[in-house]
């Protein structure tokens, strides 16, 4: 009995040790992570500015792997663009988008990028419709979403006050509820909107040109040819084939390896 | 459910687009006349045409037993159509083959056939007719030949313009003589061969019956005889009439020793007997095979321009025109001329130029064998369409070829170009320049200096403690009505706000008389304990207890549903309640005994 008690207090003890050194270790830890991400980014932007951009390359991928920061992509896509792949640097500059979408760089150069490419899309932009996409899009991606969450707790709050309190409260509340809500539903909104431009469906080209074809094989019928930079969405999976939509409705198969997935990012 | 229809119309989309898309490819099969002489030759032209088609295999040909391969060449162009905003490549690739009927009568050139893309493809069988008669358009009188008889379908009534010399053998009398103007070459030197027949004798009926093969080479055929004409020349010490039957320019595409197989001929020869008696004597004879040796080309020195020119050459290169307006495109034109292999030297390596996409080139020949060697131009239309806006350059081009007569090799270049494009891109940034000129956005935005502070984390943040705040929302809500109905119930429904408070109050009278038990104040225990279970029935029920008598309790407790054991156990407990109060002694229980029953039945209700 008293061996098995003095085992628990050496087993309480190790425990206790190990929790106080993560205590203590990790906010270490942390800074030294930011650190090395920085610093991968400087020396990437430093072998951009002398020209090298395969070497900036390599390390704007290895930043990648440990955050998704929209001057980072934004960064990558220029060297992908200045290496001459038009789809992986559009890729790239949608992920900023994202991420920041009032960045007048980031949206310049995709456009830019999307001009660049060899397949022209003619779009006309409806106005009403750009209007309305520009106010949705007020904000990224990841403070609606938390907007809308906290929005929805505190419309539904002011409802229940609404049930619980009296006469006297209740018109105030009816108030700052119905606002509550409005704003609730513009956030729901500009999710939704957001949610079409991260859809893992979108999917850009990234080999200088591709044969779409009516079948998951290279003894089908060829369909259309495509080039690197076009902007497509997969509709459907067969083995290392997807069945990809070019705008304008027209597509094919193709083996997957010839598309670059815009999100989630790599 | 929702994408339902949307997935449907993208199928039907796809189906449309596939039936469409089925007539992409024409493949077809012509020949220049229908109706040819015996021995005459005939064009064959097997084309292909398609929108976006890539390299395309050569095709099949059919069974041409009935006719002589005399050899084939190709020719490609390429149109680019824009509809709608739309580009439309059309690539044409002809194949023409060169055919010599070898006999007389109605002979078909069956279907010929093409495998692309796994799909297979079939031109209509096309009849000839083959008459014995010449069919080819009369010679104009300048050229008039010495002896004006078709070498392959000779007509013996005719009047010939020179008598055969019937003397000797036929081995001794009848040649034919290949002969190369070299046979040590570098690869790609033009090799010129040719076939002549020497002949002593008068011959008719004459046909080709095996054709030289040459293996290696690229051929450019130059002179095929339709008429033979005769001169006199010496061959082995003595004279005979001469005709060339084939000549043609080689240029080897490989290195090493290249054999040219014999040309075969078979005729008959006639013999003089007198004007009334002749006689035919058939033979066949064959040319003897030719051996050319191939240097490769030194590996020193060889230019980066280098795409294959053995010659010599020049380069130049013009614009279409010095301005694009909205996209349109331009054709940069680069003409290589002077002699050589001109039609083995491939495009120019065209660098990028920023802002410009650079379609593959149309390729025009023009050549002629005149001077010696094939000469002529091949030119290369590249088309230039401008993705930007801003002034653009086209830099020098280079071009390197080598020279085997020098032994070396030589870089010929063009100048620089310039165009201007202008509405290429509509939204582009505007930059004025010093001169003027506006120039709209011709690069990307610079890189950023630094990460991007507080820039989210769409894939990084955890999202989990957000999604917390919808059920935290719906629980909030929840509990605001039940809380708020429970309320108002209270102020308004007596009964509900007695019956809630009722376990309170009990709990709160039944602790009160435990204490007075514990004091030892029996009567005052005995009397708190009665007022809590009739308190307790009273709130419980909504019903005014305290002045009920046990009868009256009675009838209520039973009409409020509580089982006749309940009652008589309630009212025993009050009863003996009020005995203990007022005749101490009477009761058999003690107080402690008392309050866990009392509890016990108060709970059972």
């Amino acid at each position: 009995m008293a061996a098995e008690l003095k085992h628990r207090a050496i087993q309480l003890w190790h425990t206790g040790v190990l929790m106080v050194g993560f205590w203590f270790v990790t906010p270490c830890l942390v800074p030294a992570y930011a650190a090395t991400t920085a610093d991968l980014f400087q020396a990437a932007n430093q072998a951009y500015e002398a020209g090298d951009f395969g070497r900036a390359l390599v390390y704007y991928d290895s930043a990648a792997m440990f955050v998704r920061n929209a001057n980072l992509y934004y960064n990558r896509g220029n060297a992908h663009f200045k290496l001459g792949a038009i789809g992986r640097a559009i890729a790239d500059y949608n992920r900023a988008y994202i991420l920041a979408p009032t960045d007048v760089d980031i949206r310049q150069n995709l456009e830019f990028g999307r001009a660049y490419r060899p397949d022209k899309t003619l779009v006309i932009p409806n106005p009403v419709l750009r209007f309305l996409t520009a106010l949705l899009r007020l904000v990224d991606l990841a403070t609606v979403k938390l907007a809308n969450g906290v929005l929805f707790f505190l419309t539904l709050l002011c409802l229940g006050l609404v049930f619980f309190g009296g006469p006297v409260q209740r018109r105030p509340l009816v108030v700052i509820a119905a606002v509550l809500a409005a704003f609730w539903l513009y956030t729901g909104a500009s999710w939704l909107s957001w949610a079409a431009e991260v859809s893992p469906a979108k999917a850009v080209v990234v080999v200088p040109e591709l044969t779409l074809r009516s079948g998951p094989g290279e003894e089908y019928k060829e369909m259309v040819i495509v080039h690197d930079g076009l902007e497509v969405l997969v509709r459907s999976r067969r083995g290392k084939y997807v069945l990809v939509q070019a705008p304008g409705g027209e597509g094919g198969w193709a083996e997957s390896s010839a598309f670059e997935q815009i999100f989630p990012a790599r | 459910m929702r994408y339902f229809p949307v997935r449907y119309a993208w199928m039907v989309l796809l189906a449309l687009f596939l039936s469409a898309a089925g007539a992409e490819l024409n493949f077809s099969a012509d020949v220049d006349r229908t109706t040819v002489g015996l021995g005459e030759e005939l064009q064959l032209t097997v084309t292909v045409r398609g929108t976006n088609i890539g390299s395309i295999p050569r095709p099949q040909l059919p069974e041409l037993s009935d006719f002589n391969n005399l050899g084939s060449t190709s020719s490609q162009s390429t149109n680019i159509s824009f509809v709608n905003g739309r580009m439309t490549q059309e690539q044409t690739v002809s194949f023409i083959y060169f055919l010599s009927p070898k006999k007389v009568g109605s002979l078909s050139i069956g279907p010929c056939k093409l495998e692309y893309k796994g799909e297979t493809y079939q031109t209509q069988p096309i009849s000839i007719t083959v008459t014995k008669e010449s069919q080819a358009p009369p010679a104009r009188q300048g050229q008039q030949p010495q002896r004006p008889f078709d070498p392959f379908d000779w007509d013996p009534f005719a009047p010939p313009q020179r008598q055969p010399r019937t003397t000797g053998r036929i081995q001794d009398d009848i040649h034919i003589v290949a002969a190369a103007d070299r046979t040590v070459v570098y690869q790609g030197e033009q090799v010129t061969v040719s076939f002549s027949l020497y002949t002593r004798r008068q011959i008719s009926d004459l046909r080709l019956t095996e054709v030289p093969s040459f293996n290696g080479f690229w051929v450019e055929n130059l002179y095929d005889a339709k008429q033979l004409q005769y001169r006199t020349r010496e061959y082995g010490g003595r004279q005979y009439d001469a005709a060339l039957l084939k000549k043609v320019a080689l240029f080897p595409t490989q290195s090493g020793e290249l054999r040219i197989s014999p040309m075969k001929i078979a005729g008959q020869a006639i013999s003089s007997g007198g004007f009334f008696f002749q006689s035919a004597e058939p033979f066949e004879i064959s040319s003897g095979a030719i051996t050319v040796t191939v240097k490769p080309l030194p590996e020193q020195g060889k230019p980066a321009s280098f795409t294959g020119g053995v010659g010599r050459f020049e380069v130049t290169a013009k614009l279409s025109a010095d301005s694009s307006v909205g996209g349109e495109p331009l054709n940069l034109s680069v003409r290589i001329s002077g002699t050589g292999n001109l039609r083995l030297i491939g495009p120019p390596k065209l660098p990028a130029i920023t802002g410009v996409r650079v379609l593959n080139p149309e390729t025009k020949d023009k050549t002629s064998d005149e001077g010696g060697g094939l000469s002529g131009s091949r030119e290369f239309v590249f088309p230039l369409m401008p993705q930007v806006d801003g002034k653009h350059s086209i830099p020098s081009l280079e071009l390197g070829f080598f020279d085997p007569k020098a032994g070396t090799y030589y870089t010929r270049s063009t100048p620089a170009l310039e165009f201007v494009a202008r509405g290429a891109v509509p939204t582009a940034g505007v930059v004025e320049t010093g001169s003027g000129m506006r120039v709209l956005g011709s690069d990307i935005r610079h890189i950023k200096p630094c990460l991007r502070p507080g820039s989210g984390g769409w894939s990084t943040a955890p999202e989990w403690w957000i999604w917390l705040f919808y059920p935290m929302g719906i629980v909030v809500l929840t509990l605001g009505v039940v809380l708020g109905r429970h309320q108002r119930r209270l102020e308004q429904d007596r009964g509900y706000a007695r019956r809630t408070r009722s376990g309170k109050l009990v709990k709160k009278r039944l602790a009160q008389a435990r204490g007075l038990l514990e004091q030892g104040d029996e009567r005052g225990f005995y009397a708190a304990l009665s007022q809590a279970v009739v308190g307790y029935v009273g709130d419980r029920f909504n019903i005014e207890s305290q002045g009920m008598t046990n009868e009256e309790l009675t009838v209520e407790l039973t009409r409020q549903g509580v089982s006749p054991t309940g009652v008589t156990e309630l009212l025993d407990i009050v009863k003996n309640c009020d005995a203990a109060r007022f005749s101490p002694g009477m009761v058999s229980c003690s107080g402690r005994e008392m309050l866990e029953r009392a509890v016990r039945t108060l709970e059972a209700l």
